[in-house]
């Protein structure tokens, strides 16, 4: 039989069993936290170079070499775009001869310290370039000097010279100059 | 009949002295006392994130790292709390940045980015400036990937510092990226 006693501590464990209950509710609320923070970053202006102009000699003699002149209108031409003012580094890849596309002959050419000139205006006319426009007379086997992406782009201007032998074959040479520019972060 | 009634008056008298001597004995037989069970929450922990690291500028092919000494680069995450109290410390670090949040599409680029292990501080002293931290603040060149030392709420609070170091490769795609940094945190009840 239930006492009155038995029946008020029964009430009580109640109760404080509930605010236990309540308490422990609480912390389990507040006793974990997460934030969501970021990364972020901005890719600048994509770097494109392409080649605008071959390097055309012409026709050429047996036994007599030609030189192109980097400041004519025959010189090789490369454009180079990207983030505006942002410094490059140039390589270029220079053969050492032209081949007939058969294979079956080669013809030597050569390039000097200072058949580069490096056109920051972007004018893309080698005959109208002047020193101010950018870097004259680089050697193009070692580009040294800072080059920027100008405004308007950057333009390579490139001469050189072939040397048919006496017994040349007759007919279409050509070779690959390869141009490789990439940012250097600053 | 007279007999009966002395027997019947005695039994009364004794029931009402033997219930007389049982009141007695009930005011002093038992007692009541009233304990409590209390408990006091303490503060509430809250982390926030107040900075993106933030990698700005970056050219194709270019590696460009932040350190978490830069103030205002530097991702910074700040906790409070119960002053003193330890808390467990887990952050979830991205592999990459993309150019854009959740399932990549046709056009999306990721970039890459890393954590070394020394790429993290714990200021206890609340500044929330990366710059000004020195060992003694706190924990210094933790790993973000795995922080062990024991960490507290300090009195103004407990910032995180973190660096990293994105790597875009020669052809990656211009525009914005970004990516999720999540920190958790919890007390560890001491």
């Amino acid at each position: 039989m239930k006492t009155k006693h038995g029946l008020f501590s029964r009430m009580r464990l109640v109760s404080v069993g509930v605010t236990l209950a309540a308490l422990l509710v609480a912390s389990t609320a507040s006793s974990q936290e997460v934030a969501v923070g970021q990364a972020t970053a901005t890719v600048l202006t994509v770097l494109a170079v392409t080649a605008t102009a071959p390097l055309a000699f012409g026709n050429v003699y047996q036994g007599v070499p030609k030189t192109i002149a980097k400041n004519t209108a025959s010189a090789g031409e490369f454009t180079i775009t990207g983030q505006v003012d942002a410094n490059i580094a140039i390589y270029m890849q220079l053969p050492d001869y032209l081949a007939t596309t058969t294979g079956d002959d080669r013809m030597v050419i050569a390039f000097s310290t200072a058949d580069c000139n490096i056109d920051t205006t972007g004018a893309g006319d080698p005959t109208g370039f002047v020193a101010t426009d950018g870097w004259d007379d680089e050697d193009p086997h070692n580009v040294t000097n800072a080059t920027t992406v100008g405004s308007a782009g950057t333009n390579i201007y490139l001469g050189g010279t072939v040397q048919p032998s006496v017994d040349q074959t007759a007919g279409a040479y050509e070779a690959d100059i390869i141009l490789t520019v990439a940012y250097t972060g600053t | 009949m007279r007999r009966q009634s002395r027997t019947t008056f005695k039994g009364a008298l004794i029931t009402a002295l033997a219930l007389l001597a049982f009141a007695g004995s009930t005011a002093t037989a038992q007692d009541v006392a009233t304990g409590s069970a209390t408990a006091t929450l303490v503060l509430a922990l809250t982390v926030t994130a107040d900075q993106a690291l933030a990698f700005g500028q970056v050219y194709q092919g270019v590696a460009k790292s932040v350190d978490k000494l830069t103030t205002a680069d530097a991702g910074i995450f700040t906790i409070t709390g119960q002053p003193d109290a330890g808390i467990a410390i887990y952050m979830q670090l991205p592999d990459y940045l993309a150019t854009s949040v959740g399932v990549l599409g046709p056009g999306d680029d990721r970039m890459v980015i890393a954590f070394n292990d020394t790429d993290c501080n714990i200021d206890t002293t609340g500044t929330g400036v990366p710059a000004g931290f020195v060992g003694a603040d706190g924990w210094i060149d933790e790993d973000p990937h795995n922080i062990v030392n024991a960490t507290t709420v300090g009195s103004a609070g407990t910032n995180v510092y973190l660096g990293g170091r994105v790597t875009p490769s020669v052809d990656q795609q211009a525009g914005a990226y970004e990516a999720d940094i999540i920190l958790t945190v919890a007390y560890v009840g001491i």
